[in-house]
C-alpha cells in the first residue's frame, strides 16, 4: 500500500493560534492562504510529526525550537494522521513544549531523512538549493550532493576496494603496513650482498691458491717430491715428505767444520812467521851474543858501578844491587840517596848558624826591656795609691756642699780662701782623678813588658838547647864533602849504565823470541791433524805435505763455504715449501667452507626471491584490480550521469524553461582517479560545456534549475515515500514558467503518483492551479484549503473536496 | 520520418504520447471551430491540445479563437486544461499575454530551424510522459559490475573483492594478509 498522509491537525503551532484540522487525503492538496495565515506552519507542522525536527527551519535559525509555539499559547500539539507507512504507524502526536518536543516521530529515521532531503522543499530552502548541495564551505567531495550521488550510485564500495587497495600502489606503503614485507626485501638485499662478497672471496682465494701452487711447485720441483697436490687432504702427505727432508743436522756439521778450517787458517798465519828453521838458528845466534855482551859489561865498566855502590852500602842498605837488576836504576837509586844525605848535611849546618845568631839578638833585646821595667817601677812609687777612693768619696760630698761652710768640720771656708768651696772640692776631685789614671796606665804598660821579656826568656831558653856543639857541626862538614865525591863519580857512570841497560834489554828479547819459534813449532802439528780431520768431514783428500798447508786450507775453506751456502739455499727452500704447504691448507679450507656458505645462501636467496616474487604478484593484481576499479567507477558515473540523472534533469528543466539555451547538468569527471565530485555545470543545448548554473543562468531560470534538480533527486529514488511538499515555489517564476510547473505538477501526480502537497499565497496562481490540478479521471481528488482568520483573528481553515467529474465539453471517449 | 510541416509534426509527436486527435473542426457548446489540430489527453491526462499555425490563420484570429474556446469550456464547466501550441511566427506578447489567461501557450516558433524536432520536442515536453530512469535501491551495482569484468577465478582478487561490502579496513586487512602469506617462506629442508 503507497504511504499516504490522512491529515494534521495543530494546536498553537506557530502562526496557527486555534486548533485546525487540514485534510491531506488526496494525491493532490493545494493550501492557500495570505502571507502570515499559516501555509509554512501547516508543512513544518508535518514535518516535525514526521521526522521530530524541522531541517528546513535548523538552517535559518539554529534556534527555532523556541518560537514553535504560538506566542499567545503556553504550548502546542501535531495530531498527524497517516497509513501505509512501512514500519505500521498511522498516528504521531507530537507535544511542544518550551523546553522540549514530546512525542514519537512517525517515521523511523532513514525514511525521515529521505523525507527531509528529497520530499520536501521549503520555501526558505529552494533559493538557496543550489548552495546548499554544492555545500558553501564543505570540500566538493563532501558537499551533499557529492554525498547523495555516492550513495545513489552505491559508491562506497568502490572506494572501499580503492581506499583499501592504497597500500598496494607505493611499495613504501606496503613497507610500514606488512613489517615482513621489509624484512624479507632486506633480507633478499643482505644476501645479496653477502653473495657479492663470497663471489669477490672465492675469486681472491682462487687466485691466491694458484699463486701458491705455482710458488710451490718449483720448490717441489727443486727438492725432488712428489707432485703439488690440488686439494686440502694431500697437503698433509705433501708436508710430511717435506718434514722429513730436514738437512739441519748436515748443515749444523759442515758449519762446525768451517768454523775450524776458518779459525785453523787465522792461527797458521801466526805460527807461519816464526816457524822456519833459518829463523829459528839466526834467533839462537842473536840470543848468545846479546849474552855474551852483558858478561863482558859486568867484568869491565859494571864492576866500577857495583863497587861504587857497594861502597855505600854500610851508609843506604836498602840500594838495590847493579848485578841483580837494571845497571841505571841502581846508578839512579843510589845517587839520589848521596844527594839526599848532601842536602841534609848542608841543612844542619845552615840552621846552627841561623840560632847562633837568633841568640846574640834575644840578649840584647832582653836588657833593654829590663831598663824599661826599672823605670816603670820608679813612675808607679811616684803616685799615691789610695789617689782614685778619695777622689771617690769627695766627689760624693760634692752635691752636699751648698755654702761656703765645710760639711766635714763645719767652718767657713772663706775665711782660708777666695775661692768657692765647691770649686775648690771639685778641683781637688779632678787633680785625685788624673793620678789614679796615670797609675793604671803604667800598671798595664808594665804588665806587657813583663811579658815581653818572659817570650823572650823561653825562646832563648830552647834555642839554647837546639844548638849542636861545636863538634857535631864540623862531623856533618866533614861527611858532605866526602858524599859530594861519591856524587861525582856516580855522575860520571852514567853512559856506562845506559849501556848496560840496553844489553840487558836485548838479551831479554833475544831470549823470549827464541822461545816462541820452539812453541810455534808444536801448534803447528796440531793444526795440520786439525785440517786433516776437517778434509776427512769434508769427505775431501789431504793433499799436504804434497801441497803447502796453507792452499790446502783455503781450498777446504772454499769448499766448506759452498757446501754450507748450498745446504743453506735447499733448507730455506723446505722451510718456505712448508710454509707455502701450510698456506695452501688453510686457504683450500676457507675456500670449502666459502662454497658452502655460497650454497646456503644461494637457497635462501631463492626462497626470500620467490616469496617476494608472489608478493609483489598480489601487490601488482591490487594495484591492478585498483585502476580498474576506478575505470568501472568512472564508466558508472558516466553512465549514470548521462543516462540517469542528467537526462531526467534536463527533460525537467526543458519543461519549464523551453526556451532556454543553456541547461543545468552534473559535470562528468574527466579523470577516473581520485575521488568522485557531483559538480554542476551547464550544457549548450547544441553540446558544449559552459560554466556553472549560477553564473550561466537568469535568476528564474536558476530558480527552476533548483526546482527540476530537487524533483530530478527526488525522482531518482526508489519512491518509498511517493511525496512531494512545496511551499511556494512560483514566486520568483514568470507566467510561462507558471503555466509549464503546473503541466509538470499534472504529470507527477496523474502520471507518476507522487502525492502533492503545495502551499501558494498568490490567489490568482491559486485558482490557476486548482484548475490545473482538478481531478482528471475517477478516484483522483483534489483537496483545497483556505487559510484565513475569523473577526476575532483566530486561524480557519476552509477544505474543499474535489472529486472527478466527467467532462461534459469533450468526450473522453 | 518526416513530416510535409510542422502541424504533422505536433501531431504525431502527441499521438506517440497517447494523445487522441479530434476532428477539425469540432464543436464545442455549439460552436464550430476550424482548428489546425486538436488533441486529448486519453487515459489520466485529460488535456485539450489545441494546434494553430500563425502562418495560415492571422494571430488576432487565434487569439479570438482560443479565448473564445476557453469561455465555452468554462461555460460547460470543463476541468481540461487548455494548451495552445502555436507554430509560425510568434504572435504579439499582448496577443500572447491574452491568449495565456485561458490556456497554456506553447509559442514554438517558426519551422526552417534545422534542429526543429528538437525544438518542438523540447516546446511540447511538458505535454508529454516523463521518462523516469530505472529505480532500484541504487542506480547501479558496483560490485557486480566489477565481478562481472574482472572476474572472480583469480583467488587474491576474489579475496579482496569479498572484503569490500565490510569497509576499507577490511579490503585493506585482506591485502596485508594476502601479502604477509606470500611472504612465509617454507621451513628448510633438513633445518633440524
Amino acid at each position: 500500500m503507497t504511504p499516504q498522509l490522512e491529515a494534521i491537525t495543530l494546536t498553537n503551532f506557530r502562526s496557527i493560534n486555534a486548533p485546525v484540522r487540514v485534510p491531506l487525503d488526496a494525491p493532490v492538496v493545494l493550501i492557500h492562504g495570505q502571507n502570515g495565515t499559516g501555509k509554512t506552519s501547516i508543512l513544518s507542522g508535518i514535518e516535525l510529526a514526521l521526522t521530530g525536527d524541522i531541517p528546513s527551519l535548523r538552517r535559518v535559525d539554529a534556534g527555532y525550537r523556541q518560537y514553535l509555539i504560538n506566542k499567545d499559547a503556553a504550548d502546542a500539539r501535531l495530531d498527524l494522521i497517516a497509513r501505509g507507512l512501512p514500519n505500521g504507524r498511522t498516528e504521531a502526536s507530537m507535544r511542544v513544549t518550551s523546553n522540549l518536543i514530546a512525542g514519537a516521530p512517525l517515521l523511523t529515521p532513514e525514511l525521515a531523512k529521505t523525507y527531509s532531503e528529497r520530499c520536501y522543499l521549503a520555501q526558505a530552502t529552494l533559493g538557496k538549493l543550489l548552495e546548499i548541495y554544492q555545500g558553501q564551505d564543505a570540500q566538493s567531495s563532501t558537499s551533499p550532493l557529492t554525498l547523495f550521488v555516492k550513495e545513489l550510485l552505491g559508491l562506497d564500495v568502490i572506494e572501499f576496494i580503492v581506499e583499501g587497495l592504497h597500500d598496494a600502489g607505493d611499495v613504501r606503503r606496503v613497507r610500514n603496513a606488512v613489517p615482513a614485507y621489509s624484512d624479507v626485501e632486506s633480507r633478499i638485499s643482505d644476501i645479496e650482498r653477502r653473495l657479492s662478497r663470497i663471489t669477490g672471496g672465492l675469486k681472491y682465494i682462487d687466485s691466491a691458491i694458484t699463486a701458491q701452487s705455482e710458488g710451490l711447485q718449483s720448490a717441489v720441483a727443486r727438492l725432488g717430491l712428489s707432485k703439488v697436490p690440488t686439494i686440502a687432504a694431500d697437503c698433509g702427505v705433501l708436508l710430511k715428505e717435506l718434514e722429513a727432508k730436514s738437512s739441519k743436522n748436515q748443515l749444523m756439521s759442515v758449519a762446525r767444520t768451517r768454523r775450524d778450517l776458518l779459525a785453523a787458517k787465522e792461527r797458521l798465519a801466526t805460527i807461519e812467521a816464526n816457524s822456519s828453521i833459518d829463523e829459528r838458528t839466526r834467533l839462537e845466534t842473536n840470543d848468545l851474543s846479546a849474552k855474551q855482551q852483558l858478561e863482558k859489561w859486568r867484568q869491565g865498566r859494571g864492576k866500577v858501578l857495583s863497587e861504587t855502590i857497594a861502597s855505600l852500602l854500610p851508609a843506604f842498605p836498602s840500594l838495590p844491587s847493579p848485578d841483580s837488576s837494571d845497571p841505571e836504576v841502581s846508578r839512579l837509586a843510589a845517587l839520589g840517596a848521596v844527594e839526599a844525605e848532601i842536602r841534609r848535611c848542608s841543612d844542619l849546618l845552615t840552621k846552627q848558624e841561623q840560632v847562633t845568631s837568633r841568640l846574640e839578638q834575644i840578649g840584647s833585646e832582653l836588657e833593654r826591656l829590663e831598663e824599661r821595667a826599672r823605670r816603670l817601677d820608679e813612675q808607679i812609687l811616684a803616685h799615691a795609691s789610695n789617689a782614685g777612693s778619695l777622689a771617690q768619696a769627695l766627689a760624693g760630698l760634692l752635691p752636699h756642699i751648698h755654702t761656703e761652710e765645710c760639711p766635714v768640720c763645719g767652718r767657713n771656708y772663706a775665711e782660708i780662701s777666695k775661692i768657692p768651696l765647691v770649686s775648690s772640692v771639685s778641683g781637688k776631685v779632678s787633680a785625685l782623678s788624673e793620678s789614679a789614671g796615670m797609675l793604671e796606665a803604667l800598671s798595664r804598660e808594665k804588665t806587657t813588658t813583663s811579658s815581653q821579656l818572659t817570650t823572650l826568656s823561653a825562646e832563648r831558653d830552647r834555642l839554647v838547647a837546639t844548638q849542636s856543639t861545636q863538634v857535631a857541626a864540623e862531623e856533618a862538614n866533614t861527611e858532605r864533602a866526602r858524599l859530594q865525591i861519591l856524587k861525582q863519580r856516580l855522575d860520571g857512570l852514567a853512559d856506562e849504565a845506559a849501556q848496560a841497560t840496553t844489553l840487558i834489554l836485548n838479551a831479554g828479547i833475544a831470549a823470549r823470541k827464541l822461545s816462541d819459534a820452539r812453541e810455534a813449532n808444536d801448534q803447528l802439528s796440531s793444526l795440520i791433524e786439525t785440517v786433516r780431520q776437517a778434509a776427512s768431514q769434508l769427505r775431501k783428500e789431504f793433499n799436504f805435505p804434497k801441497q803447502p798447508l796453507g792452499i790446502e786450507l783455503s781450498l777446504l775453506l772454499d769448499f766448506a763455504e759452498q757446501e754450507e751456502a748450498s745446504l743453506n739455499a735447499l733448507e730455506e727452500l723446505r722451510v718456505t715449501a712448508i710454509s707455502r704447504i701450510q698456506s695452501l691448507q688453510g686457504q683450500h679450507a676457507s675456500r670449502d667452507s666459502m662454497l658452502e656458505e655460497q650454497a646456503d645462501s644461494t637457497l635462501e636467496f631463492e626462497s626470500l626471491r620467490k616469496a617476494k616474487e608472489r608478493a609483489d604478484g598480489t601487490i601488482d593484481t591490487a594495484r591492478t584490480l585498483s585502476k580498474k576499479v576506478l575505470d568501472i567507477r568512472t564508466s558508472i558515473v558516466q553512465r549514470v550521469f548521462n543516462e540517469s540523472l542528467n537526462r531526467l534533469w534536463a527533460d525537467l528543466f526543458t519543461r519549464l524553461a523551453p526556451d532556454e539555451s543553456f541547461v543545468p547538468a552534473f559535470a562528468l569527471p574527466r579523470r577516473s582517479s581520485g575521488t568522485v565530485e557531483a559538480v554542476l555545470e551547464t550544457v549548450h543545448r547544441r553540446g558544449e560545456r559552459a560554466g556553472n548554473p549560477q553564473t550561466m543562468l537568469s535568476a528564474g531560470n536558476l530558480n527552476t534549475a533548483a526546482l527540476t534538480l530537487f524533483l530530478a533527486l527526488h525522482l531518482s529514488l526508489d519512491p518509498k515515500l511517493p511525496w512531494l511538499l512545496i511551499d511556494d515555489p512560483v514566486q520568483s517564476m514568470d507566467e510561462v514558467h507558471i503555466s509549464q510547473f503546473a503541466a509538470l505538477l499534472r504529470t507527477l501526480s496523474k502520471r507518476l503518483g507522487r502525492r502533492v502537497i503545495i502551499a501558494i499565497h498568490e490567489r490568482p496562481l491559486y485558482e490557476y492551479l486548482a484548475l490545473e490540478l482538478s481531478p482528471a479521471f475517477a478516484e483522483d481528488k483534489l483537496i483545497t484549503v483556505e487559510l484565513g482568520r475569523n473577526a476575532s483573528g483566530y486561524t480557519t481553515a476552509k477544505a474543499t473536496h474535489h472529486i472527478w467529474q466527467e467532462d461534459k465539453a469533450i468526450s473522453a471517449a | 520520418m518526416t513530416y510535409s510541416n510542422s502541424v504533422d509534426r505536433v501531431v504525431s509527436l502527441l499521438l506517440d504520447a497517447g494523445y487522441r486527435r479530434l476532428n477539425s473542426p469540432f464543436s464545442l457548446a455549439g460552436l464550430l471551430f476550424n482548428v489546425a489540430a486538436v488533441m486529448v489527453g486519453a487515459d489520466r491526462g485529460s488535456d485539450l491540445v489545441i494546434v494553430e499555425d500563425t502562418v495560415a490563420s492571422a494571430s488576432r484570429e487565434i487569439q479570438t479563437r482560443i479565448e473564445t474556446i476557453g469561455r465555452a469550456m468554462d461555460a460547460l464547466d470543463s476541468k481540461r486544461p487548455i494548451t495552445a501550441v502555436l507554430i509560425g511566427p510568434r504572435p504579439s506578447a499582448a496577443e500572447l499575454d491574452a491568449m495565456s489567461r485561458v490556456a497554456r501557450i506553447l509559442p514554438v516558433g517558426i519551422s526552417s530551424l534545422t534542429d526543429q524536432d528538437d525544438v518542438l520536442r523540447n516546446w511540447l515536453a511538458v505535454l508529454l510522459p516523463l521518462q523516469l530512469p530505472p529505480t532500484g535501491h541504487q542506480l547501479a551495482d558496483p560490485l557486480s559490475e566489477i565481478m562481472n569484468q574482472v572476474g572472480s577465478e583469480d583467488p587474491v582478487i576474489s579475496r579482496l573483492l569479498s572484503s569490500a561490502p565490510l569497509g576499507t579496513s577490511s579490503v585493506q586487512k585482506a591485502l596485508h594478509q594476502i601479502i604477509e602469506l606470500d611472504l612465509v617462506i617454507p621451513e628448510k629442508r633438513g633445518a633440524n
